[in-house]
């Protein structure tokens, strides 16, 4: 493997990337994610919980199988965010892309 | 401020005291924003949505910019009527004394505004709304009794659906003394938005619209197609989100509804070169381009659009 291609492989961007990529392209995996990310405890401790650690791992292997390894692996903060947007839905924008013309 | 945010408070400004409070927050009082302060132009992503007339107006050079912006000022009453109507009428909104009247006064501006710049104009908005609410009883009966329905049938309803859409770009047209041939290219310009629109906001929000209750269009098309494949009744009707989903896909009715979006858009795109609508035109270019990225990615990964739609967010907030 080449310098660039390793330092490519290794850009924190590149793996989120790559992991937005395979659950966009794969119902099962999307589901998969979501349903990881629904263990995850929620909590305004510092500490990351026992369980909550043993989530994330958890998530993190799976991620790893789906792209094929070269995956660091999500963080705390990482995952709380996925959680906020994917199961509980919560829009991190100042609005939400309403419906645009189907509603009337 | 933004230009229909203008004209809308400009309205505002003409309606009674005790209707003020509820005009200024209508798009959070009709759940289209999640605060009182949001304005119209936070609320939809496309110009097009409020201001339709305003993509129209190189064509008619001869209308000038007031009338230009009476016309924008009315299809946005339209519109905007058109939403609480529906609202109201489906339960996401309590009724108030407030309300009523509010919708009676966005009718009776835009039907002046349509009278001034082209008479007769508002008794077409009114039968428009007659075309709109029946349409939206007719989909709302059929996609809760999960019915099956071709193509044919959702473009036929859906066009009814945006038959509001129409009224104040014809009365800009009018006003310039647009011919028959230019008034019929509008209408075949705006039939092209407003179901691409539509062909592509169903394609995105089915599992939203589906998980509401209310039905969706990808479920009615996919079982029509099913029966059509299968060569019998699809009497099964399953309701678990899963297998509906796993029809969805199999049928292949989002990618048929993103194509059937991007036809429509094409249609708009060549009306619009004929008028000269220079606006429009860029508008159906930058949808079609769009397209033409997510269809194929829909062809080969089925629901690619709606989870792209739902992971939307995290890439604003992650990727860019």
């Amino acid at each position: 493997m080449s310098a660039l291609a390793s330092q490519t492989i290794n850009d924190p961007h590149v793996q989120l990337r790559r992991l937005y990529t395979s659950l966009l392209e794969e119902q099962n995996r999307f589901d998969e994610f979501k349903q990881l990310l629904a263990l995850y405890p929620v909590s305004d401790a510092e500490e990351e919980s026992d369980e909550a650690q043993g989530v994330r791992a958890k998530l993190n292997a799976r991620i790893n199988e789906w792209l094929c390894g070269h995956f660091d692996g999500l963080s705390a903060a990482q995952v709380t965010l996925w959680r906020s947007i994917v199961v509980e839905e919560r829009i991190n924008v100042a609005l939400s892309p309403w419906k645009e013309s189907n509603v009337y | 401020m933004n230009s229909i945010d203008a004209l809308y408070a400009g309205f505002v400004s003409t309606l009674p005291a005790a209707l003020l409070p509820l005009a200024r927050s209508l798009p959070h009082a009709l759940g289209l924003a999640p605060t009182e302060q949001a304005s119209w132009s936070d609320v939809f992503s496309h110009p097009v949505t409020l201001e339709a007339p305003h993509l129209f107006a190189a064509a008619f050079p001869g209308a000038g910019p007031e009338r230009v912006r009476s016309a924008i000022l009315a299809h946005a009453l339209s519109v905007i009527e058109a939403f609480g109507t529906d609202r109201i009428a489906d339960g996401q909104v309590r009724v108030t004394t407030e309300l009523t009247q509010l919708l009676v006064e966005l009718r009776r501006g835009r039907d002046a505004i349509l009278e001034e710049l082209a008479p007769g104009l508002g008794d077409v908005a009114r039968a428009a709304d007659r075309e709109t609410n029946e349409a939206i009883l007719e989909e709302n009966a059929l996609l809760r009794r999960l019915g099956a329905a071709t193509f044919e049938e959702y473009r036929r309803i859906s066009l009814a659906k945006q038959a509001v859409g129409f009224p104040g770009s014809l009365a800009l047209a009018r006003s310039a003394g647009a011919t028959e041939l230019e008034q019929e290219l509008v209408r075949r310009t705006l039939a092209g938005v407003w179901l691409g629109l539509q062909f592509e906001d169903d394609a995105t929000d089915w599992e939203d619209d589906w998980r509401r209750g209310g039905g969706a269009w990808a479920v009615s098309l996919a079982r029509r197609r099913l029966e059509s494949v299968s060569d019998q009744r699809a009497d099964e009707r399953p309701t678990e989100p899963d297998l509906v989903r796993r029809r969805v896909h199999r049928m292949r009715v989002l990618h048929s509804m993103l194509r059937g979006a991007r036809h429509q858009y094409r249609t708009a795109w060549r009306y619009a070169r004929v008028l000269g609508a220079t606006s429009l035109v860029r508008w159906a270019e930058q949808r079609m381009k769009h397209l033409d990225v997510v269809i194929p990615l829909e062809a080969r990964h089925a629901g690619y659009v709606v989870r792209a739609m739902k992971l939307a967010p995290w890439a604003r907030e992650v990727l860019t």
